[in-house]
């Protein structure tokens, strides 16, 4: 069955640290360490752009997984940040990697719920069209799009990218995915020239909604917490996930907190947390689910089979 | 809609914030009372689940205080 074989993930070495911003945004230690949950964030180098992050994240893949390029089938990526706004990412990711004339690449737009959409896209394409290896690309710089003198967004994101291979020899396999959307209130988080968010409304529209949209998927299931390993909620600041945890009734040993060095990084926070998930020897089934710009959100269950 | 001072105490205690609930004052801004911008989201959402209201962006100074918000509530 096509799953996760493995996954290589791309932090910036360089990092900005929200200490340094305490004066100016008149912040102390706890609303950084224990309200946003960053106490510094990823920034990527001059230049770079979204498909050099995915070449980063692939060179870290070869550095621990033998791939074998021409067996590539399939390349997506997911970005709200993309090279240009033609062509699409994928196409440059691949003449990069010189992945072979047969293989499909597109992009997929999307933001925090991107790395969950992606799951199901790539494993539903690869399963319809017969392939057999495929890699699912998240990357994004929001260091190009946020305000340095906004308070809502500037002690938040980080840049990163990961990289996901899909095929029959998993570790993990899907067992369900769940969507939705609210495109009625996209205004509440976008870019024109910089990003804007409304920080109210979004911590609203994620308190409510992803813990139930949870919940949904886990009835539809036949499964209660007892069922479940982990919960990997995408990484929106430290009262979010612990909001949401909160809400859900779940202990926190099984809600991992991870983007304390590296920031909010949208469709990359998933993987991020999930790659450390392959040095352990649990099994089970895992929650994922993410939730941000559109509004747009998305969660899976998935289980580790080895 | 009837609303009481201990029924705003209550939500704000529910929102675990830092303040502290004994000395709570009721006529002065919670922002000015331990209770940061995530904290106030968090506890507008718990409102507006309680008392079935949705309190608009443009509301928002008249929701500052514990009095503000039995006020403002008792008025919808």
């Amino acid at each position: 069955m096509l799953g996760i074989e493995t996954i290589a993930t791309y932090i910036p070495k360089t990092k900005e640290s929200n200490y340094d911003l305490k004066e100016k945004f008149e912040l102390d230690d706890d609303f950084i360490e224990n309200k946003i949950g960053v106490k510094q964030h990823a920034v990527k180098d001059e230049g770079f752009k979204s498909s050099d992050m995915c070449v980063k994240a692939f060179n870290n893949l070869k550095s621990t997984t033998t791939i074998n390029l021409e067996e590539i089938e399939c390349c997506i990526v997911v970005t709200q940040n993309p090279d240009y706004n033609i062509p699409h990412t994928a196409a440059i990711v691949h003449g990069k990697l010189d992945l072979p004339n047969s293989c499909a690449a597109f992009d997929i737009s999307l933001g925090c719920s991107g790395y969950v959409y992606g799951l199901s896209n790539i494993i539903a394409f690869m399963k319809s069209n017969g392939m057999k290896k495929g890699l699912l690309f998240t990357s994004d710089q929001y260091s190009n799009i946020v305000d340095k003198n906004d308070k809502n967004t500037a002690l938040l994101f980080g840049d990163a990218a990961t990289v996901t291979v899909i095929s029959d020899d998993a570790t993990f396999i899907p067992i369900d995915f769940s969507f939705g959307t609210n495109g009625k209130d996209y205004k509440e988080l976008m870019c024109k020239e910089t990003l804007q968010m409304n920080g109210r409304a979004v911590f609203s529209f994620t308190a409510t909604t992803a813990p139930k949209h949870i919940k949904i998927l886990l009835e539809k299931n036949t499964l209660t917490d007892d069922n479940i390993e982990k919960y990997f909620l995408h990484q929106g600041s430290k009262y979010i996930v612990d909001t949401i945890r909160k809400r859900l009734k779940v202990d926190a040993e099984k809600v991992p907190f991870d983007m304390m060095e590296y920031g909010n990084t949208i469709s990359s926070s998933i993987p991020i947390m999930l790659e450390k998930e392959f040095k352990t020897s649990i099994k089970g089934n895992y929650v994922l689910s993410a939730f941000g710009v559109g509004l747009s959100w998305a969660s899976a269950i998935i289980e580790k089979i080895k | 809609m009837t609303v009481t001072t201990e029924e705003i105490r209550n939500i704000v205690e529910e929102a675990d914030t830092m303040a502290e609930m004994d000395t709570l004052v009721n006529d002065l801004p919670l922002t000015q009372q331990d209770i940061d911008s995530l904290d106030m989201a968090n506890i507008l959402l718990l409102l507006e689940e309680k008392f079935e209201v949705k309190i608009p962006d443009e509301d928002l100074s008249k929701v500052q205080s514990v009095d503000d918000i039995v006020s403002y509530l008792s008025q919808r």
